[in-house]
């Protein structure tokens, strides 16, 4: 596995602007956390900036891994792929322990990348950032006609969808017949 | 693990590949016209935005010289918009910046449209077309219309209305389907109703054994013109009493009309609640109202 860390590790955490009058707390040392995706590129992620993933929140909060053990087993999402993993964790880290923004432009523009950010987002629970995604799904389609909303969001017309489900009905009704005839067989 | 990514083609974003939770928070943030234009892509679209129903929609149709559908967002009044649907069958739809976004068939859009929450008749004739989208399109909350003359037209739904039904003619109802009207208020003028027609919905509210506010138990007023007069109405048999052996007010007041019900014959439902009763002969009027607690 190649293993190239990101992410936090170089980030500091933003400044306050001023500083509180009353003594500050005692500092606790900022635990991180490992997660790889589809191409096994290792991202080192604050548990801080995680926190906004509610599936790995719930994954990581009573592991009690030291950074050792952290570091050793990394949270594999081989379904996500590395480049969107890598915009997933940037956006983590930009957003850690920050009240979110009512809009966020900084998202992929691309609509292939877009549909995996979507995708990979609901499947971590980025409640947030998912909301952005959606929010510029539903942008795009902002005063198209009917035509236009067909094509940028890749609607079937009514005739392909009938031709699909015959199809599929087709393909169903041979894998049936072909169980049918294993089944024989095997009686045989 | 298979991979979440299934895009095939980056043209554009395959909206129906996302899961039915994924479609239902994209239309939640999308406006009136996308979620009607996109309705109007396929059939499968217009099953997907009807399953994702969004309660802040209030759709009102007024159907005058020209129809009129109006969407409101209550989230966001100003991209509420209005549908001018003309003669011609085709439709111009307004923003409530009066921007014109498109001319769309008039069937089509009616067939996205299955409720509304309030509407109106503001011509002096109901026809043919006006009884079919309201067999079509289901009225939630208030029904007025103002309409004289109904042209032998007869409706064969029922109205849903929660709030009000006010109409100068009602003859274009089947009048047997008036005991299954749960309207809270209503002034129904010109009707097809009789006395046994009426009778039969005061039994049905006495024995009721629903709940204040439910089913025929959200009724509070109603002043019906009878078909054939009143003087037949049997008050024994709904069970009604003689004034006078309540306490209870004299007056109600509604559709700002004062009405007098003194001399009303008193009705207890077996839960205890008031309500009285009076045929207004001469007018041919039957009125009922439920008294508060």
């Amino acid at each position: 596995m190649s293993s190239t860390e990101q992410g936090t590790s170089s980030a500091a955490p933003a400044e306050p602007t001023t500083a509180p009058e009353s003594a500050a707390a005692p500092e606790v040392p900022e635990s991180f956390y490992y997660v790889h995706g589809k191409d096994k590129v290792v991202h080192k992620v604050s548990a801080g900036a995680l926190q906004h993933s509610a599936l790995i929140h719930g994954m990581i909060s009573n592991l009690g891994y030291t950074e050792e053990q952290a570091k050793a087993n990394p949270f594999p999402f081989e379904n996500i792929d590395g480049d969107i993993l890598q915009m997933v964790v940037d956006w983590c880290n930009q957003h850690k322990g920050k009240p979110t923004p009512p809009e966020d432009t900084n998202l992929p523009k691309q609509k292939e990348k877009l549909f995996d950010l979507v995708l990979a987002v609901n499947y971590l629970e980025i409640k947030e950032l998912l909301t952005y995604c959606c929010k510029q799904v539903a942008m795009m389609v902002k005063g198209k006609s009917p035509e236009e909303i067909r094509e940028i969001w890749m609607i079937p017309t009514d005739a392909e969808d009938e031709a699909a489900e015959k199809e599929a009905k087709k393909r169903a009704g041979k894998e049936a017949a072909g169980e049918t005839a294993a089944a024989a067989g095997d009686a045989k | 693990m298979p991979s979440l990514s299934k895009n095939p083609s980056p043209k554009g974003i395959a909206f129906l590949k996302f899961t039915w939770h994924l479609k239902k928070e994209i239309l939640e943030l999308c406006e009136p016209p996308e979620i009607i234009n996109l309705s109007l892509t396929s059939k499968r679209c217009k099953r997907i935005v009807r399953s994702c129903q969004r309660s802040s929609y209030t759709i009102d149709i007024t159907m005058d010289h020209d129809f009129k559908i109006f969407v409101f967002d209550r989230r966001k009044p100003t991209s509420s918009l209005t549908w001018l649907l003309v003669r011609n069958l085709t439709v111009n739809a307004k923003l409530w910046d009066s921007s014109v976004f498109g001319v769309m068939d008039m069937n089509k859009i009616m067939g996205c449209v299955q409720e509304a929450e309030c509407l109106k008749i503001g011509v002096e004739i109901i026809n043919k077309e006006m009884i079919n989208l309201m067999q079509k399109v289901s009225c939630t909350k208030r029904f007025h219309s103002a309409a004289a003359n109904t042209m032998g037209s007869k409706f064969n739904g029922i109205l849903q209305c929660s709030d009000r039904i006010l109409t100068n003619n009602f003859q274009w109802f089947d009048p047997a389907r008036f005991q299954d009207l749960c309207c809270q208020s209503m002034c129904l003028l010109k009707t097809r109703i009789t006395t046994r027609n009426v009778e039969d919905l005061i039994i049905k509210w006495r024995n009721s054994e629903e709940k204040m506010g439910e089913g025929v138990r959200n009724i509070k007023f109603f002043d019906v013109h009878v078909y054939g007069g009143v003087q037949n109405f049997d008050f024994t048999k709904v069970g009604a009493q003689p004034p006078g052996r309540v306490q209870r007010p004299n007056e109600y007041l509604e559709f700002n009309v004062k009405y007098d019900f003194t001399t009303a014959f008193d009705i207890t439902h077996q839960d205890g609640t008031l309500a009285s009763l009076t045929a207004v002969e001469g007018l041919d009027h039957v009125r009922f109202i439920v008294w508060d607690q």
